[in-house]
């Protein structure tokens, strides 16, 4: 527990030590300002659509706070203190990926900023929002977590920002490309199927079955209830045993890693 | 203190340790030699749990740095070849962020971190940068990390390299003051570094210990052949031939010729003291000896003769 917190401790500080803690609130601050002004340049103001268009920038945003994580440290040599001294590995990923998090967290909470002024304006804050509050929060941990995982496998800080950059790319795309699948599917047995084994409508079931599929392991998909102010808890569930998953993950990464006889 | 077993470490074909085995005992500072590349980072990596082996046994005082990593590595202090240091903290940030890792009582914090600054010589620039520092004060900041939490066990890869020569004795002093109540692994390939400060030497070659001994035992065994050096006013070609019949010399050769003074050194058989003999033999001939002693052989050559880089290795080798 101390050790955790001794590297969630110098983790955080270090963000703030280097231009990336800065730099990470400057671009946020700006960019979710800039929406919030402009929409209240036009009588509008809805902190919702706000979020929304952030989690847009995870795909930059996230990678930036997680690219060092580990990269950064497996570079410069320290990483041989982490693992010399009587620290678990879980200790490590759990305290530094908590680091993240807590920036990712104080990064949203500027955007209470606009929630005061959307209330002092006399706007509607409802249950709605806080729903998306928690859908927000949820896919960050989510997507830090998986930052996290890929700045594991490399001592390269930009490989580890590029690859998390694409797999968020991928992960956006994944909706529009789910029923381009599902279509692929229908279309390919079709073809395959010229005994009519299987009626046409078992074959576009299947089809429909694969964009399911693809849409339900999309964790970008599972915020859409939280929005409409519905807390289920199968997507918290799901949300949260990603972020565990990977950061089990990347605890066995480091560990075969210095296990591993190659 | 330390015991390790059958080491062995392979990359792929490559076998960069190849079983390795010997113990330390408490108190001891051992000296752990060889040239680059022979393996001793990667057994004191093994060794402190940073990586695995592919097959043997390490225990420090009795755990198994495998079966009880924490409660063994809660007995090392390790300064690995390039001191794992946080280039954005000040000395005093990293030291303290260090006792936490190690889980020093906050209570004794402060004391043991002033404690290990002034053993290494560094309060000075306890509020500096480690980013800013010189690398002889990084390489004993490095030091005092490996202290904090009063480990048993010192581990230290290399812990002058590249430091200026009074840099270099002052460590070395350190590491004699440390080694009156530490265990002490050195690695070097340095030879008189070793002599200097360890009791014993374990000299690994390709992965594969070729020698363990006192350091003592090591420089009697070198003293087996003995070297001497000659210089002489006379001709170069006849002074070789007269003195390779004296009994007793093995060998003569000329090291350098100017204005007619020859410079040469003669290999004797052991335990045999031929300066009489050649003085007369000199004499005989009008050529007048200006100089003569003896060249004090050295761990390197000692080390030389049991990597087997020179032909004929007298002692038996252990392995």
């Amino acid at each position: 527990m101390k050790q955790t917190q001794a590297i969630y401790r110098r983790e955080l500080n270090a963000y703030f030590k280097s231009p990336i803690g800065y730099v990470l609130l400057a671009i946020f601050i700006f960019v979710s300002s800039l929406f919030f002004a402009v929409n209240l340049l036009g009588y509008y103001a809805n902190i919702a659509s706000e979020l929304n268009f952030m989690q847009g920038l995870f795909f930059v945003l996230i990678p930036i706070l997680t690219m060092k994580t580990f990269a950064e440290e497996r570079r410069s040599g320290t990483e041989i203190l982490l693992f010399t001294t009587p620290v678990t590995t879980p200790q490590i990923v759990v305290g530094k990926y908590l680091a993240a998090f807590t920036l990712f967290l104080i990064m949203t909470a500027t955007t209470l900023i606009h929630v005061a002024i959307t209330v002092l304006l006399q706007g509607t804050v409802d249950v709605l929002l806080l729903g998306t509050y928690v859908g927000f929060i949820l896919s960050g941990a989510v997507y830090i977590a998986i930052g996290v995982m890929i700045s594991s496998l490399t001592s390269n800080q930009i490989i580890a920002a590029i690859v998390s950059v694409v797999i968020f790319i991928g992960f956006m795309l994944l909706e529009a490309i789910a029923s381009l699948l599902g279509n692929f599917t229908t279309t390919i047995l079709q073809n395959l199927d010229f005994l009519n084994l299987l009626s046409a409508a078992q074959e576009a079931a299947a089809g429909e079955a694969v964009t399911k599929a693809v849409n339900w392991i999309n964790p970008a998909t599972r915020l859409v209830d939280f929005s409409s102010g519905i807390f289920r808890l199968t997507p918290i569930v799901f949300l949260i045993s990603i972020t565990l998953l990977f950061l089990y993950l990347t605890v066995q990464v480091l560990e075969r890693r210095r296990w591993t006889q190659s | 203190m330390i015991e390790i077993t059958n080491l062995s470490k392979h990359y792929g074909d490559i076998v960069a340790v190849d079983d390795v085995s010997f113990r330390v005992e408490k108190g001891e500072i051992l000296g752990f030699l060889g040239p680059n590349g022979a393996g001793k980072t990667t057994t004191m990596n093994i060794l402190t749990g940073y990586i695995s082996a592919s097959s043997g046994v390490v225990t420090i005082d009795g755990h198994d740095i495998l079966e009880e990593p924490l409660e063994a590595k809660r007995r090392i202090g390790y300064l690995p070849e390039a001191p794992p240091l946080y280039v954005d903290m000040t000395v005093m940030e990293y030291l303290s962020f260090v006792a936490d890792l190690k889980g020093v009582p906050r209570r004794s914090r402060a004391a043991e971190i002033a404690e290990a600054m002034r053993l290494v010589r560094i309060t000075d620039v306890a509020h500096r940068l480690i980013g800013n520092l010189s690398k002889g004060y990084r390489q004993r900041v490095g030091i005092a990390q490996a202290l904090l939490g009063h480990p048993e066990v010192l581990v230290l890869d290399e812990p002058t390299v590249g430091l200026d020569p009074k840099q270099i004795i002052e460590i070395r002093n350190t590491i004699r003051d440390l080694g009156k109540d530490h265990t002490i692994i050195l690695s070097s390939h340095i030879l008189p570094e070793v002599s200097a400060i360890c009791d014993r030497v374990v000299i690994i070659n390709r992965g594969r210990i070729v020698a363990l001994d006192d350091v003592a035992t090591l420089n009697d065994r070198s003293r087996a052949t003995r070297e001497m050096e000659l210089t002489v006013e006379g001709p170069a070609r006849e002074i070789v031939q007269r003195l390779r019949v004296v009994p007793g010399i093995i060998d003569a050769t000329v090291l350098r010729e100017k204005d007619g003074i020859v410079t040469l050194t003669y290999e004797t058989e052991p335990d045999t003291d031929v300066r009489r003999q050649v003085f007369y033999e000199m004499a005989r001939n009008t050529w007048p000896i200006l100089d003569t002693h003896g060249l004090e052989a050295t761990l390197e050559d000692v080390f030389l003769q049991v990597t087997g880089n020179v032909q004929t290795p007298t002692g038996g080798r252990e392995a």
